[in-house]
C-alpha cells in the first residue's frame, strides 16, 4: 500500500515535469525552417538530394539543376547540417523515395569544427518522422550529448522569451499547419519549397569570415571525416551517386587567407582522389561562365542570380561527369 | 561518459533496476560489470592501467598479509607495490613536465612522449595505495577474492574524481546486500539534482568569465580580482556539484560515500579549509605522507637537533611544519604536471607551516588585544582572511603558469575595471547576456550561501525537506530541475568536471 502511494507520487511528479516541460516546449521552441523543410522533402518528388552547409543552401539551384540534368532535385542544406545530419538526410530522403544521387556541397569548416550544442543541433533529428531511422540519429547525435538536449530542447530558445506570444500564434496558424516556408522569406531571402533559398540582392553590410574556421591539417575533427565516410558507404552500398562539391568563394577571401585554403583544398582533393568520387572544386576550376566577383559576403553565399547561372554550369559538369 | 549526458542516464537506469532485480548475494556482482563497462566507455586500452593498479595491488595485499611476522619482507612487498603503482601514475603524468623542465634547464630539445592518460587514475591509485599501506600497516586483514577487490578499485561513480574511498568503510559497504529503499532514493535523488545546479547554473556560467579572463589575462588585466572570485564560485561548484553527484549515485546503490566537501568558504583558516575542500584527499595525506614523514626516525633526529639548537618549542613546531610543507608538496603534484600546481602546494603548505610555527604567538597576541575566538566580527574577519588566501592559491590553480598567476594577483592589487566584466563575449542569436548571466551567478551564490549558511549551524537539508508537505518538495525539486535548463549552461563538452581530468 505505501510502496503504491509512493509509485503514484512519482507519476504525479512526472507528469507534471512534463505538463510543465510540454508547456514551455510550446511557448518557446519556435516554428523552425527544418520543420518546413523536412516536410517539404519528405513530400515532393525526388531522385537528387543536395546536402550541404549554407553555402550550398543559396549557391545550388535545384529548378536549375533540373532544367540541366532532367532530375528532380531538393536542396536540404542549411548552415549547421554537420556531415552526420547530412548522412541521416540521406538515408531519410532514400527511405522515403528512390534517391539517384547526392550532391554534398562541403564547406571545409565543417570538416574541423565540433557539432556544437545549439539550436541547428537538434533542428533536424526533432523533424525527422518516427521511424527506427530517427531513433538511430537520436543515438548517434544525442547519446553522448547532455541530457537536457533531449529532455529539454526549448534550453536553446530559452533567452527568446519575448518571442513567447508570437510563437504560440505562429503554432495555431495556417502557416505551420501547412509548413509554409513564408515566415523564412522576406526583403534579404525568397525560401522555396524545393528547399532553396534565393537571396536577393539588398544593400547590406557584408559579413566577414570568421577566423575560427579557417583550415588546418591538425584541426581536422575525425568524427566529421568518420561521417562522411558513412555517407560514401552507404551511397555506395544502395548504388546512389554521390558528387562532392565546394562552391566557389570570392578571390579576395582566398586571397586574405591563402595557406588554410591551400591546405584544406590539398588535402580534401587528396582525400576525394582515394576514394575515387566526382570533386568539384570551384576554387581551382578556372570558370569562364560566371563572373565571381559579386557574392552577398566574404564568406562566399551567393545572390540568387549569381547562384541559378552557377547551378547551371555545376549542372552542365556533372552530366560532363557522368557522360 | 560524463554524468550530464543521455549515455549515462541510461546507463544508470539500467544498473539501478537490475541491481535491485537481481538475487541479492550477486548484487556485488553486478556493481563490478556495471564498473568495468563504465570504464571501457572511455577506452579499451585504458582498461589495462586499472588492471595493472587492481592486480599488483591485491597481489602486494595478499602477499603482506602471508607473511607474518616478517616485517622486512613485509616492508620489501610494500616498497615495490608502491614503486608499480605511484611508479606508472608518475611515468604517464609527469614525464612531459620533467621533459619541458631538462629541455628549459639544459637548452635541450628532447621530444614530448606521446602517453595516454587514463581517467581517474590518480583517484585509483591513491585508493589503492591506501589500501596496501594499511594492509601493511595491520589495519585489516588483506581481501581475499580480488574481484571483490577489483570492484573497490573501480565502483564506477567514483572512479573519475573521487573521492578517495578508504577500505575499511567503503569496501563492507560494495559487497552487503543492498535492499530497495526509497528514502534512500529519493535522498539520492536530491543530491544529484543540487550537484548538477551548482555545476550547470553556478560553475558553468561563471566559467564563461573566467575562460575569458584567464586566457586573454593581459586584455582584462582589470579583471583579475572578478576572474578569480568567479573561478572561486566555479571551481567551488563544478567540484562540489561533481561530489553530489557522485555521492547521489552511489546513493542508489545503497553505498554512502566519504564525504569531500564541508562548506570551504567558510573555513577560518587555511587548516581549517583542507578539513573542508577534498577532505578525502586531505585525510589520505594526512595518514599516509604526513604520520609517516612526522614520525619518521629522520625527523625524529631533526626534532631532537631542533629542540636542542632552537629550543622546546620551535623543536617541537618545526618537524610538523616541515612534515606539511611536504604534504603540500605532493598535493601539488598530485594536481597536475606544471610548476603551477608545485607553486600551488608549496603555498598552502608554508601558509600551514608558518602558522604552526606561529601558533604559540598568535595565541599570546589574541590574549593581549582581548580577542574573543567565537567573537563573530573576529570569526567573520577569519573567514574572510581564509577567503583572500584561498583565493590567492586559485591564481596558481587556473592561471596557464606560474608567471601569468603571479601576474593576475599583481594585477588585482594595482588595477581594478570592473566595467570591462560588460566586454566579455556572452551573446547567443545576436543578443548579449552578460548582466542575465552575472546576476543569475550572483542569485545562485545567495542560494547557496543561504543553503551553507543552514548546513553550518546544524541544520539537515535534505532530512528537513523530506519531512516537508509534498506539495513543497515538489516545487523545491522542480525548481531545481527547470534552472537546469532555464539559466544553466551547456558547454559544447557536455558537463565534463574539472576533476575528472586528474
Amino acid at each position: 500500500m505505501r510502496n503504491s502511494r509512493r509509485i503514484l507520487k512519482i507519476i504525479i511528479f512526472l507528469m507534471v515535469v512534463m505538463l510543465i516541460n510540454g508547456m514551455l516546449n510550446y511557448m518557446l521552441y519556435p516554428y523552425t525552417y527544418s520543420r518546413a523543410e523536412m516536410h517539404h522533402m519528405e513530400a515532393s518528388e525526388l531522385n537528387q538530394l543536395i546536402v550541404g552547409t549554407s553555402h550550398g543552401k543559396c549557391g545550388i539551384d535545384p529548378a536549375v539543376l533540373d532544367e540541366v540534368m532532367g532530375t528532380k532535385t531538393f536542396n536540404s542544406c542549411q548552415g549547421g547540417e554537420f556531415p552526420i545530419d547530412s548522412y541521416y538526410l540521406v538515408r531519410e530522403a532514400d527511405r522515403v523515395h528512390d534517391l539517384k544521387r547526392v550532391i554534398y556541397e562541403l564547406d571545409p569548416g565543417y570538416w574541423l569544427a565540433g557539432d556544437g550544442q545549439n539550436a541547428q543541433y537538434i533542428a533536424y533529428l526533432r523533424e525527422f518522422p518516427n521511424s527506427p531511422l530517427k531513433a538511430l540519429y537520436w543515438k548517434d547525435k544525442l547519446l553522448n550529448g547532455d541530457f537536457r538536449s533531449t529532455f529539454f530542447p526549448w534550453y536553446f530558445y530559452r533567452n527568446q522569451l519575448l518571442n513567447i506570444r508570437e510563437n504560440i500564434e505562429r503554432k495555431q496558424s495556417e502557416i505551420y499547419r501547412n509548413y509554409s516556408f513564408e515566415p523564412f522569406s522576406g526583403e534579404g531571402q525568397t525560401s522555396r519549397e524545393d528547399g532553396f533559398i534565393y537571396r536577393n540582392r539588398v544593400e547590406s553590410e557584408k559579413v566577414p569570415v570568421d577566423p575560427l574556421n579557417l583550415w588546418e591539417d591538425k584541426n581536422l575533427n575525425q568524427v566529421n571525416v568518420k561521417w562522411f565516410e558513412k555517407m560514401y558507404e552507404y551511397c555506395k552500398e544502395e548504388g546512389i551517386g554521390l558528387i562532392v562539391v565546394i562552391t566557389p568563394i570570392p578571390e579576395e577571401t582566398l586571397e586574405l587567407y591563402p595557406e588554410n585554403y591551400r591546405e584544406a583544398y590539398d588535402y580534401l582533393e587528396w582525400y576525394m582522389k582515394g576514394k575515387d568520387l566526382t570533386y568539384l572544386n570551384y576554387n581551382r576550376i578556372e570558370d569562364g561562365r560566371y563572373s565571381l566577383v559579386d557574392f552577398a559576403d566574404q564568406e562566399g553565399h551567393m545572390y540568387g542570380d549569381l547562384a541559378a547561372i552557377y547551378s547551371r554550369s555545376l549542372g552542365e559538369d556533372i552530366m560532363n561527369h557522368l557522360r | 561518459m560524463a554524468f550530464a549526458s543521455m549515455k549515462f542516464l541510461l546507463f544508470l537506469l539500467v544498473a539501478v533496476l537490475g541491481y535491485y532485480l537481481i538475487p541479492k548475494r550477486f548484487q556485488w556482482i553486478w556493481l563490478l560489470v556495471f564498473s568495468y563497462v563504465y570504464y571501457l566507455f572511455s577506452g579499451v586500452k585504458l582498461l589495462f592501467f586499472l588492471l595493472f593498479t587492481t592486480l599488483t595491488t591485491y597481489g602486494a595485499g595478499r602477499l603482506i598479509g602471508a607473511m607474518g611476522e616478517d616485517k622486512k619482507r613485509k616492508r620489501r612487498i610494500l616498497i615495490l607495490g608502491l614503486l608499480l603503482n605511484f611508479g606508472m601514475l608518475g611515468v604517464l603524468k609527469y614525464t612531459n613536465l620533467a621533459i619541458t623542465s631538462i629541455n628549459h634547464l639544459f637548452g635541450m630539445d628532447l621530444s614530448f612522449a606521446n602517453f595516454l592518460l587514463p581517467l581517474g587514475i590518480s583517484f585509483y591509485t591513491f585508493q589503492s595505495m591506501g589500501y596496501l599501506m594499511d594492509v601493511y600497516w595491520g589495519r585489516f586483514e588483506p581481501e581475499k577474492n580480488p574481484f571483490r577487490f577489483a570492484l573497490f578499485v573501480s565502483f564506477f561513480p567514483q572512479i573519475m574524481q573521487g573521492p578517495i574511498g578508504r577500505y575499511n568503510r567503503l569496501a563492507c559497504q560494495l559487497y552487503e546486500s543492498h535492499k530497495f529503499d526509497w528514502m534512500r532514493m529519493e535522498r539520492g535523488c536530491q543530491l544529484i539534482l543540487w550537484g548538477f545546479f551548482k555545476k550547470m547554473v553556478l560553475a558553468d556560467n561563471a566559467a564563461i568569465f573566467v575562460n575569458a579572463i584567464f586566457e586573454d589575462y593581459q586584455t582584462y588585466s582589470g579583471l583579475s580580482i572578478a576572474g578569480v572570485l568567479l573561478y572561486s564560485v566555479q571551481l567551488y561548484g563544478d567540484f562540489s556539484g561533481g561530489m553530489d553527484v557522485v555521492m547521489g549515485v552511489a546513493n542508489f546503490f545503497g553505498i554512502q560515500l566519504d564525504e569531500n566537501f564541508k562548506r570551504p568558504y567558510f573555513a577560518r583558516s587555511i587548516t581549517d579549509f583542507w578539513h573542508r575542500w577534498h577532505i578525502t584527499l586531505g585525510t589520505w595525506m594526512k595518514d599516509y605522507v604526513f604520520y609517516p614523514v612526522s614520525l619518521s626516525r629522520p625527523m625524529g633526529k631533526f626534532g631532537k637537533f631542533a629542540k636542542k639548537r632552537f629550543g622546546k618549542q620551535l623543536g617541537r613546531t618545526l618537524p610538523i611544519c616541515i612534515a606539511n610543507v611536504v604534504v603540500f608538496l605532493v598535493v601539488g603534484i598530485w594536481h597536475g604536471a606544471a610548476w603551477k600546481f608545485i607553486a600551488y602546494g608549496l603555498y598552502n603548505g608554508l601558509i600551514i607551516g608558518v602558522s604552526g610555527l606561529l601558533a604559540k604567538q598568535y595565541r599570546s597576541w589574541k590574549k593581549r588585544l582581548h580577542i574573543d575566538d567565537k567573537a563573530p566580527w573576529f570569526v567573520l574577519f577569519q573567514i574572510l582572511r581564509t577567503f583572500l588566501l584561498v583565493n590567492i592559491s586559485w591564481f596558481f590553480d587556473r592561471g596557464n603558469t606560474v608567471g601569468q598567476a603571479l601576474t593576475m594577483f599583481k594585477n588585482a592589487w594595482t588595477k581594478a575595471d570592473w566595467s570591462m566584466l560588460v566586454e566579455i563575449n556572452t551573446s547567443a542569436g545576436g543578443n548579449t547576456y552578460t548582466a542575465m548571466i552575472l546576476g543569475i551567478i550572483l542569485f545562485g551564490c545567495l542560494i547557496l550561501f543561504m543553503v551553507s549558511l543552514l548546513q553550518e549551524r546544524g541544520v539537515k537539508i535534505r532530512e528537513s525537506l523530506s519531512q516537508k508537505p509534498l506539495a513543497l518538495r515538489f516545487a523545491v525539486y522542480l525548481v531545481l530541475l527547470f534552472s537546469l535548463s532555464a539559466v544553466g549552461q551547456m558547454p559544447l563538452s557536455s558537463g565534463g568536471f574539472i576533476y575528472a581530468q586528474f
